[in-house]
Order: structure tokens, then sequence, then C-alpha cells
């Protein structure tokens, strides 16, 4: 009888041990429909977990492990062909495709879904985030602290003259504050022409304004090969003139366009890009 | 013909003053405030805007402008339609998908001129299109019926191409593309365009002796010498060139060829041939200053050109309408 009991406790025991892992178990068949959760996705799931990601994943422009995308299935985000994937977690945007995921949600599949990254600690929880939705916080954790190593070891010198820099997106667009492209311009020590101009989030800079305003950096996309009307606004002759290739950095979309660890790679570019023109500006007086 | 000479000079006159006025005002509107753009502590950054920003927007404004007008009443004239327009007919509508294929797939990053010669075969497909559907004698419903059915196919084609090309500003571009805008066009697009529009300005002034005879019937122009077959193509060719290279850089901008000759036929005695240089002034007037307004009215966010002509023609044209019932009835 006590041998018994003795027996039913180690299975208790036992039992109790699992029910974290159990809670915290892998779901096995993953759907991501966002380019940014594609790339959490990629980087902290096993591939056996991943069933499909988004059309974009295996884009370069957007994606920064677009190689390890290579091969995947690729969904459109449908509601029908992600149901036909029978999913155990699907992964969406906050705000991306609404109307799918409440369909999902009212069809009862687990959908976890991401919020904008909008600075570098919400980097560093959107990445807890993933990790615990795919049953491995402790890859998780391992990125964080990855990153922040790499970030204290950057970490640049702030002193020098002020150093005003602007956006110039297509379209003649500029990012000011509330996005992540401004937090991380603010952390590589640069005040951020938007913000001199009263500009936040995303807004339309007329080309004459930026001529007159002539910040000290322009920060831009690399030109697409194809032409388009709406980089037209960046090959403008008259900001060839007024900017020479000193003056400009260009940053691939795909570094800052999500929340990964990747956008210190982009941050990397722009503490270069503000030493040479302090290097400069210094140079001039 | 010429009964009121001096009339027909006051109308030069008005329009090449009032022209003037329009450019000016164009160099002279903008993001940036006349007082501020003289106030830099050197006058490099005012000559760069004027002279690479506005200028080129302004120069545009008024080849397009004139572009328009004339094609407006060179259509008018010889199809004896006063619907007849390079917007309603489908020719920019086509053209925009000829520049839009072109600019989108690759082929205007081999070679520059590849934007505007994309424009003019569209254009030149589509003016042949709606001719084929509607014939030169099929009246007004049909030429206008063939119009919608080519303009809407050509929109519909566009924004299937752009939304189909790997573009993340897709729906931005097809905005552009149906509306129109001068917005940061550079030196380059009017070096591009220009000379197609000058070719096609001279293809379709050539129309004033023809169209004037035309007035007196098909047969009398014959009568006169005037070979119809050779006055057509001439109207076909002028019509891609200077629409298809206009659209090329600028997108669609309607009721522009429409509005203008309505507006300006009484001024020149109801005479086709001489409306066409007067269309011609007439149409970069109402560009310039549909131009000067879309900075004025919208300045944080520029409205799209087509859609300020279109407010400012729309009305007009059914106040038109509305005058031409009362006078008829």
């Amino acid at each position: 009888m006590r041998c018994r009991q003795t027996k039913m406790g180690t299975i208790t025991a036992l039992l109790l041990c699992l029910l974290p892992a159990l809670a915290l178990a892998a779901p096995a068949r993953v759907v991501s429909i966002n380019m940014c959760t594609d790339q959490h996705l990629l980087q902290l799931a096993d591939r056996s977990q991943i069933i499909s990601v988004s059309q974009y994943a295996t884009n370069p422009a957007h994606s920064v492990v677009a190689q390890q995308a290579e091969g995947l299935p690729v969904n459109y985000g449908q509601a029908e062909a992600i149901l036909r994937l029978k999913p155990e977690l699907v992964l969406a945007g906050q705000y991306s495709g609404a109307a799918t995921v409440a369909m999902l949600e009212r069809l009862h599949i687990p959908v976890v879904k991401l919020p904008l990254a909008r600075s570098l600690d919400d980097i560093r929880s959107n990445i807890r985030r993933m990790a615990k939705a795919l049953g491995h916080p402790e890859r998780g954790e391992a990125q964080i602290a990855a990153m922040d190593q790499r970030l204290a070891a950057m970490s640049s010198d702030m002193s020098g003259p002020e150093v005003v820099a602007a956006f110039y997106e297509p379209n003649s667009y500029t990012i000011g504050e509330g996005t992540l492209a401004h937090q991380l311009l603010n952390h590589a020590g640069m005040v951020n022409l938007a913000t001199l101009l009263g500009l936040p989030g995303h807004n339309p800079l007329p080309l004459e304004i930026l001529l007159t305003h002539r910040p000290d950096l322009l920060i831009m996309s690399p030109l697409p090969e194809r032409g388009d009307r709406a980089s037209d606004a960046l090959r403008h002759p008259a900001l060839a003139r007024a900017f020479d290739e000193s003056q400009v950095v260009r940053i691939p979309k795909r570094l800052w366009v999500c929340g990964t660890p990747q956008v210190l790679d982009a941050l990397a570019l722009l503490n270069d890009a503000r030493a040479r023109i302090t290097h400069t500006i210094s140079a001039a007086r | 013909m010429n009964q009121r000479p001096s009339k027909q000079w006051g109308l030069w006159l008005v329009l090449g003053v009032a022209l003037l006025v329009a450019l000016c005002a164009s160099l002279l509107v903008g993001p940036v405030a006349l007082g501020d753009l003289f106030a830099g502590d050197d006058g490099a950054t005012a000559r760069l805007i004027l002279w690479q920003i506005r200028l080129p927007r302004a120069l545009l404004g008024l080849l397009v402008g004139a572009t328009l007008g004339l094609s407006g009443a060179a259509l008018q004239g010889y199809l004896r339609n006063p619907l007849a327009e390079p917007g309603l007919i489908g020719v920019s509508s086509s053209a925009a998908l000829g520049a839009v294929i072109v600019l989108y797939y690759g082929l205007a990053g081999s070679f520059g001129l590849a934007q505007p010669l994309g424009g003019i075969a569209g254009a030149l497909v589509g003016v042949l299109v709606v001719q084929l559907l509607a014939g030169r004698n099929g009246g007004t419903l049909s030429l206008i019926l063939a119009g919608v059915a080519v303009s809407a196919l050509a929109a519909a084609l566009t924004s299937l191409a752009l939304v189909l090309s790997p573009n993340p500003w897709a729906t931005l571009e097809i905005v552009f593309w149906m509306m129109g805008s001068l917005t940061d066009r550079s030196m380059d697009h009017v070096a591009l365009s220009a000379p197609f529009m000058a070719v096609g300005w001279v293809l379709l002034l050539s129309l004033y002796r023809p169209l004037e005879a035309l007035t007196l019937g098909e047969d009398a122009a014959r009568s006169l010498g005037y070979r119809m077959e050779r006055v057509r193509w001439r109207l076909i060719l002028g019509t891609a060139l200077c629409v298809g290279a206009a659209t090329a850089v600028t997108g669609v901008i309607g009721f522009v060829g429409l509005i203008v000759p309505h507006l300006l036929r009484r001024f020149v005695q109801h005479r086709p041939g001489a409306l066409l240089p007067a269309s011609a002034l007439g149409g970069a007037i109402m560009l310039l200053l549909a131009d000067v307004l879309v900075r004025l009215v919208t300045p944080a966010q520029e409205l799209k050109l087509g859609v300020m002509t279109a407010l400012l023609g729309a009305p007009f044209f059914l106040w038109l309408i509305f005058s031409l019932r009362r006078r008829l009835a």
C-alpha cells in the first residue's frame, strides 16, 4: 500500500513537472500571414513547425530572412487557404487582414497578433511574445540578450555638433516621431528634421521645403532598379544638386521595416553616417 | 471671314497676357512662401527651387495644357462633335496604359525615351480603336460610347498592370496615372516630352485650313483640294504624339480639352481653324491656373491636378449644357 502510494506520488509529481511543458508545447503547425511575423517565425521557430509564410517572406526587399524562406509554401492571407493548412497557430500583424483574422477567430483557430514595433522596447516585447507563442521562450531571451549586447557595444559618441537628418522616401514622404525609424535616428544622436517641422508619423515633405531647410544628412532607401513614379522624387535633379553623395545614407528598407534584431544593422549605418557628417562639420570649422 | 478683326486682335492680346500672368503665378506659388524663398543667406537655394523645381513644373503645365486644348479643338473640329476630347474618347487613358507598361515592366530603365514612346504607342492604339468603333460619321453617341469603353478598359488594365508590378506604392501610383499631377516633375521630363509634343502640335496646327474648309461639308473640302484621308492621318498622328507624350509624364488630366474649345469658340466666330491656336493658349492658361490652385487650396497634401480640372470643368460644363438647352427651347 505504502509502496503504491509512493508510486502514485511519483506519477503525480511527474505529471506536475510536465504541466508547464505541456502548456508551452510548441505548436506543430504554424502559419504566418504577415511580413513581420514571417521574419520572427523564421528566426525563432524550428523549420518543422513552419507550415506556410506570407507572399512577402521571400522578397529580399522587405525580408531579412528571404533566403531562409525559400522553398516554404506561400500564402496570400486568405482565410480559406489558411483553413486548409489546418494550422495550430496563426501569426498575424495587429493591423493587417482584420477581416481574415476575425474569421479565423470565429472558427476557433488560435491567432497571435503582433503589434507594430515603434521602439527598441517594442522589439524586445515583440520577440518575447513571438518566442513564447512558438514554444521557445529561451530563444527569444537569447535573441534579446544578443541584441542588447550588440547595442551596448555600439553606444556611439554623442559629443560633437548637432546633426539634423531627414528621411526622404518615395512619393516625397518623410518619417517623424512615433516610428521605429525615428527612434533609431535619435538613438544615433541625430535630430529629425520632421520633428523640427512638427511632422509626426509619415507625412509628405515637399522637395522645396527640404531644400530650404538643408538638413546635414538625408536618409533614403536605395533606388529601385525599375523606374516608377513614386521614386521620381528621389531622382529629382534638384536633390542631387543640393546634396552630395556624402550627405546621403541609403538604408535598405528590409533592415527596419519590421522590428527584428536586424534593425541594429540600420542603426550601425546611421552611426557611421553621423560620424562621417560630424567629421565634415568639424573639419569645415 | 474676318468681319471683326479688331476683336480678333483683342482675343489674342487677352490670351497672351493671361498666359504670361498664369506662367508667373506658377513660378511664384509653392510650398515655400515667396518671402522665405529670398530670405535665405544666399540665393543658391532660391535659384535651385525656381529653376529646377518650379520652372519645369510651369513649363510642363504650359506644354501639356496647350496639348490638351489644341487636341480637344482639333478633334471637335474634325469630328464635328462637341464632346470629342482626348480624355473623353479614351486617348489619354490609353496613353497612360502604354506609359505604365513601359515604365513598370523595366523597359524605361533601358532607355529614357521609352516612357514617352510608350505613351504615344498607347495613345495611337486608343485613337485607332475609337476610330474603328465609332467611324468618321458615327455620330456623337457612338463616338462617346466607344470612348467610354476604351477609357474604362485602359483604366482597368492600368490598375491591373500597377497592382501586378513589384511596387509597394501601387495604390498611389494608380491615383497618379488616373488623376495626373505636375508635382516634382523635373527638366528631364520636359526634355523627354517636349519634342514629341512640338511635332504633334505642328501636325494639328496644319489642320487649320482643312478644318475651315470642312465647315462647308466634306465634298466641298474635297473640291477645294484637301485629301480627307491625309487630314485624318494628320489628326490621328498629331493627337497621339502630343497627348501620348504629355500623358506619359503627367498622367491623365481630363476636362481641359473639353472645356477650353467651348469657352473660346464664340470669340473666334465659330471657326474651327482659328480655334486651334486659341484653344492651345486657353488650355495652357487653364492648366497653369489649376496647378496654381492645387498648391494654394491644399498646400500640405497636394490635390491631384485632374481633380482640380474636374472641379473647375464639370460645373462649367453642366452650365454650358443648361444654357444650350435653354437657347434651343
